[in-house]
């Protein structure tokens, strides 16, 4: 019965919405106090029916440790958006537009915060919005948004300042103690003077108008999709929200379920929890479960370059040049932080062409042990009868140190390392295989990296040639072709070679659908979907290749909202 | 009952507490006596605010006379009022001999009235005629808290109804003795504001059943369900501002005895006017004077008003 909220944009679990109440609300927002919600409980003994804007459907208050047990009649709401009162400790009762989190401002640890809004976003639809009340401040909007909340309000901005709590993004401070003010609004000019007005009113109105600087940025970073960057830096203002970060990232299949497979902006691995982001560790899972590298008698270990992709470096176009005609008996794997290997066929897949890391040369434990057991697991599934590594400095060494059988060559860019390298690609391909054709190799690489295990063969199996960017079949039909953000697009002839597969399947009513495909109309999508994702739409009249606009399940759960963005379709 | 009060061992012949005050006794300001015998104590004792039945212990007979006796050593006051941690009028926690004898014993001081309380299942018309008649002038204090059914039954857990109160009051009158009815701002899950509205519409109707309205700031009591709440930052004691507005606005006679004012598991303020409210709603209790609290002001009334415009909206949260 969700008909009120529509999720438009995702970043992670943060989400860009549109609430139909009094007029038209963009999310996540700031409601104004009292402005759009009716608020009657069941101690109050009234019916307030006169509600313009969002209903606040009848409720019991309680607390985790006073639930009274009374039962009441929940009348059903024939028009307008509904909110809910929720608690994380029992199921809604019924369907709305809005839960509202009881006593959310009571919320202390960051723990508890992560462990109440997952539980209750696991309870409800997907597209129906979160409002935390009485909790947001300027310092700990982000993560809000990011655990999944749509709706805050300024109750506490409002309060702290009669309390003489001044907020910034950077906390709470205690305004008597602050020698100097660091902000230029108005209130804060007044404030400095030292007047005779009233401070309580002024830093109120300091305070909401900093929270509203956040939402707007906030909202903005989502936009921008680097809503993950952002809140990687601004937990930093304090532990507790540092911790909340920590905590959420153990929580790896809420994350995972909500993040996009491909992003616009550039992943920055600033902090210790970018080790842990579902982009990285989806990369590494992906390369060492799914990808089937070009088959290879060597593998040829490379470090990383600055430029992305890596190809396009100097130093990758001197390793180039050096290997020679000897690249074909290869197999390149570059190591580096987070994303642990990227093997050649992969360079131009996200993150692995758009991702920046602070280069020291220094590798710290966690980074070490990373990349270790990703590779140690990659040698395991994929074997190889020589190995050679151009690794220079604490890259080499942790790699030799590990035991990695490999001739190492001391690495470098300069006229000797490259020399060493050539000289160590020509001993070790002795008698190795030679590639017959890296490029088709390459697209069977990536369509098992995409679409699972066995995709490339399926795609591939007839005597399928490579012609510009795309694969093609004998008879010159594309299959699959390469995009410029490094996703494989499939044709709709690839999308029927694929359906054996049985995977990133979308399955539609029976309609001829063009454009996009909203949600009401999916029936079933595969769990494994995620936004950004190439899919296949199926129904009994059509056959479709698109973009996924969100989660498989979501798709599955959701009332609104584009699912795929359609782009090619074939009546059948 | 102090708050916060360090725990001293059990003793079965000694009080749980005993002190002196001033109290309003038919217009006039007397000399008060308030004995806090040790019992077993309450028997009911899933109410979500009461800490009290923690201090009960067995007991004998023996013992309570003692207790009793040994508090009324040099008995000079004209009001005592002797209560348990439960109900004085249960006879597994005061057996009804020694009730009676303890009456009689006050009335032949000369004491002009005894203050006793219980809840409304123990006030039976046998019970109260064998009390009255034992006694001088009894009034006898029940807990109804709230006149709101809902309120008292799922927050408060009082387990009795409104018209378990009046059943009560009439039985009390009917012996010839008088009623005090408590009652409690403010239970938990409830905003600043709608404690406010609660205690003062309760007092308008529990005062027709009542002589007298005695008006409890929730105070935080070691282990309890209210405790953990406070400390999760669910609850907060009520405003002393709140206290003056009740009492501004609900019937007399209202008493009031703010205990642990400015505590911070008592009713308070900001910490800067505590003491002054309290003072001036002690003098209330004994005056009945609403002027009292002219030029009562502090900086922080405009936070208090702030609260209630808030909480109104918070869901749940008291803010802090």
């Amino acid at each position: 019965m969700t008909r009120y909220f529509e999720v438009l944009r995702r970043d992670g679990p943060g989400r860009l919405g549109r609430l139909r109440a009094l007029g038209e609300i963009s999310t996540p927002t700031i409601l104004g106090k009292g402005e759009y919600l009716q608020n009657k409980s069941a101690f109050d003994g009234a019916e307030g029916d006169d509600a313009e804007g969002i209903r606040v459907l009848p409720y019991v208050p309680s607390s985790k440790i006073l639930q009274p047990s009374m039962k009441i009649s929940i009348p059903g709401v024939e028009a307008g958006p509904s909110a809910f009162v929720t608690s994380p400790y029992q199921r809604p009762a019924v369907s709305a537009d809005i839960y509202i989190l009881e006593g959310a401002g009571t919320i202390q640890r960051g723990r508890d915060l992560v462990r109440a809004i997952l539980a209750i976003r696991e309870m409800i639809a997907p597209d129906s919005a979160l409002y935390a009340p009485a909790l947001a401040t300027p310092a700990n909007l982000a993560l809000l948004v990011y655990l999944g909340v749509d709706l805050v309000d300024s109750i506490k901005m409002e309060i702290d300042g009669y309390y003489g709590r001044y907020h910034s993004r950077d906390g709470i401070h205690t305004i008597a103690e602050m020698a100097e003010l660091p902000c230029r609004c108005p209130s804060c000019q007044i404030l400095q003077e030292g007047g005779e007005e009233e401070a309580g009113p002024l830093i109120a109105r300091h305070n909401r108008m900093k929270l509203a600087e956040e939402i707007a940025r906030v909202r903005e970073m989502i936009r921008e999709e680097m809503l993950r960057e952002y809140i990687e830096r601004q937990v930093r203002v304090s532990p507790e929200y540092t911790a909340a970060l920590r905590i959420l990232d153990q929580e790896h299949r809420y994350l995972e379920r909500r993040t996009p497979t491909l992003r616009r902006s550039i992943l920055y691995a600033n902090t210790a929890e970018s080790l842990s982001r579902v982009e990285v560790t989806r990369f590494a899972e992906r390369v060492i479960e799914r990808f089937r590298p070009t088959a290879s008698d060597v593998l040829l270990l490379l470090p990383c370059s600055a430029r992305k992709p890596y190809s396009r470096s100097r130093s990758h176009r001197h390793f180039a040049e050096a290997l020679g005609p000897r690249r074909r008996h290869m197999h390149e794997l570059i190591l580096t932080s987070p994303l642990a290997l990227v093997p050649r066929e992969l360079e131009e897949v996200y993150p692995a062409a758009s991702y920046d890391v602070p280069v020291t040369g220094h590798w710290d434990r966690e980074e070490r042990a990373w990349l270790l057991g990703c590779l140690d697991r990659y040698l395991d599934k994929n074997r190889y009868s020589r190995i050679v590594a151009h690794l220079d400095g604490e890259l080499a060494k942790i790699v030799e140190e590990h035991g990695i059988d490999a001739v190492f060559t001391g690495g470098g860019k300069d006229a000797d390392g490259l020399a060493r390298l050539s000289n160590a690609a020509e001993e070790a391909t002795r008698d190795a295989r030679r590639t017959p054709n890296p490029r088709l190799e390459s697209f069977r690489g990536r369509a098992d990296f995409f679409f699972g295990a066995g995709a490339g063969d399926l795609l591939l199996c007839e005597a399928a040639r490579v012609k510009g960017h795309e694969v093609q079949s004998q008879d010159g039909k594309a299959i699959v072709a390469e995009t410029a953000n490094g996703t494989l697009a499939l044709s709709i002839e690839g999308a029927r070679m694929l359906l054996p597969l049985g995977c990133y399947q979308v399955t539609i009513g029976d309609f001829l659908p063009r454009g996009s495909i909203l949600a009401p109309g999916v029936l079933s999508a595969d769990e494994m979907i995620r936004p950004g994702d190439e899919v296949i739409v199926r129904g009994e009249r059509a056959l479709g290749v698109g973009r996924a606009k969100m989660s498989g399940w979501e798709m599955a759960e959701s009332r609104r909202g584009v699912a795929v963005e359609l782009r090619r379709v074939e009546a059948i | 009952m102090t708050v916060g009060k360090a725990r001293t061992p059990k003793d079965p012949r000694r009080p749980v507490a005993v002190w002196r005050s001033k109290e309003l006794l038919d217009g006039d300001v007397a000399g008060a006596l308030t004995i806090i015998l040790r019992t077993r104590g309450c028997r009911w004792r899933r109410c979500t605010m009461c800490g009290f039945a923690a201090e009960g212990m067995i007991v004998s007979a023996d013992d309570l006379i003692y207790q009793f006796r040994s508090a009324t050593k040099g008995l000079s006051e004209r009001v005592v009022k002797i209560y348990t941690s439960g109900s004085f009028l249960d006879e597994k926690e005061v057996p009804s001999f020694v009730r009676d004898l303890m009456l009689r014993e006050l009335s032949a001081a000369g004491v002009e009235r005894v203050v006793i309380e219980s809840r409304p299942e123990y006030v039976l018309g046998a019970t109260m005629d064998s009390v009255a008649s034992a006694g001088p002038g009894i009034e006898v204090g029940i807990g109804l808290e709230t006149s709101n059914d809902i309120i008292r039954e799922h927050v408060i857990g009082k387990g009795f109804a409104f018209v378990d109160f009046q059943e009560a009051s009439r039985i009390v009158h009917a012996s010839g003795s008088r009623v005090k009815a408590y009652l409690l701002l403010k239970p938990p899950l409830l905003s600043e504001g709608g404690a406010i509205l609660d205690a003062i519409n309760s007092a308008r109707e529990a005062r027709p059943f009542a002589d007298v309205l005695s008006l409890n700031l929730c105070n935080i009591q070691r282990g309890t369900p209210l405790e953990r709440m406070w400390e999760r930052g669910e609850y907060r004691p009520p405003w002393l501002w709140s206290a003056v507005e009740v009492l501004l606005n609900a019937p007399t006679p209202i008493i009031c005895d703010p205990v642990g004012a400015g505590a911070r598991r008592g009713p308070h303020n900001c910490g800067e006017c505590d003491a002054l409210f309290a003072q001036a709603i002690r003098r209330h209790a004994l005056e009945q004077d609403p002027s009292v609290f002219d030029g009562l002001e502090c900086s922080c009334r405009p936070l208090w008003e702030k609260v209630i415009e808030l909480e109104e909206h918070s869901f749940g949260t008291p803010l802090v």
